[in-house]
């Protein structure tokens, strides 16, 4: 059963990337959380779902889905940044301690 | 540097593996429809799938031993960057700045997978590139230095990369 640790840390990833996405203040700094701890969180629940399965066809299709995945996900992230960042849209930043 | 028919007969082999791997079905019917539309697909996009310029034919193998590494060396740095990335979530210690870099590597595809690297790992996130500097958004910037930050953000990525892409 070397597949539940996996699961549980790519649920792990996924609970605090959300989480982040509530809690950080602007567009950029949620991408950030979306981009990073999604993806990760993803690839660990497929890798995991792959162990568990064993390795036949079905594991073949999770493959390409990581693969596919881990190609598209920063692609998404970068669009939705550079069209922030065309609107104007400033970035947020930490108040300076006078 | 390869001719348009090879250029054409390898798209449509990588599309047609693709279609055997998703259908996972021998029977003639499934062959014949997939061939058709490989072909059709290959006929209509070997051009962007392989650029006339790209891939140099001693090279091929290396290339995607070089590349199945780098996916490794990848994916163990986006499992720290997300374990820094959750902790940052929980103390909402953060400091974002934007900052622009500056790289060394000239192929479109090189950049693009730099700039993919850069999005998945240390915090950061490629908004814009022009020519070859880019422009990252960055959740904890420790520096705002060009030539610091660069050697930060870059890491190992583009040692890896220079390999492959020159």
């Amino acid at each position: 059963m070397i597949a539940y640790p996996f699961i549980f840390l790519g649920l792990i990833f996924i609970f605090f990337g959300t989480l982040g996405i509530v809690r950080f203040p602007d567009i950029y700094t949620r991408l950030q959380t979306s981009s990073k701890c999604d993806t990760a969180g993803a690839v660990a629940l497929l890798v995991g779902l792959i162990l568990k399965e064993g390795f036949d066809s079905f594991s073949l299709r999770i493959l390409i889905i990581l693969v596919f995945l881990l190609f598209t996900n920063p692609v998404a992230s970068h669009a939705i940044a550079r069209s922030a960042a065309i609107r104007g849209t400033k970035p947020w930043r930490k108040k300076k301690k006078c | 540097m390869y001719k348009k028919g090879v250029r054409l007969v390898l798209t449509f082999f990588v599309l047609m593996s693709f279609w055997l791997a998703l259908s996972q079905n021998l029977e003639p019917i499934s062959l014949l429809i997939g061939a058709l539309f490989s072909f059709l697909v290959a006929l209509l996009s070997y051009d962007f799938f392989i650029k006339p310029d790209e891939g140099i034919r001693g090279r091929v193998i290396r290339t995607i031993w070089l590349l199945l590494i780098y996916i490794f060396v990848l994916l163990y740095e986006m499992f720290l960057a997300s374990i820094d990335v959750v902790y940052r979530v929980i103390t909402m210690d953060i400091n974002p700045e934007v900052v622009m870099i500056k790289t060394d590597i000239k192929s479109d595809l090189g950049i693009v997978l730099l700039a993919n690297s850069i999005t998945l790992t240390p915090g950061t996130i490629t908004i814009d590139i022009e020519g070859d500097h880019l422009y990252v958004h960055w959740l904890y910037a420790r520096t705002t230095h060009f030539g610091h930050a660069a050697e930060l953000i870059k890491g190992r990525f583009e040692h890896w990369l220079g390999r492959i892409f020159i």
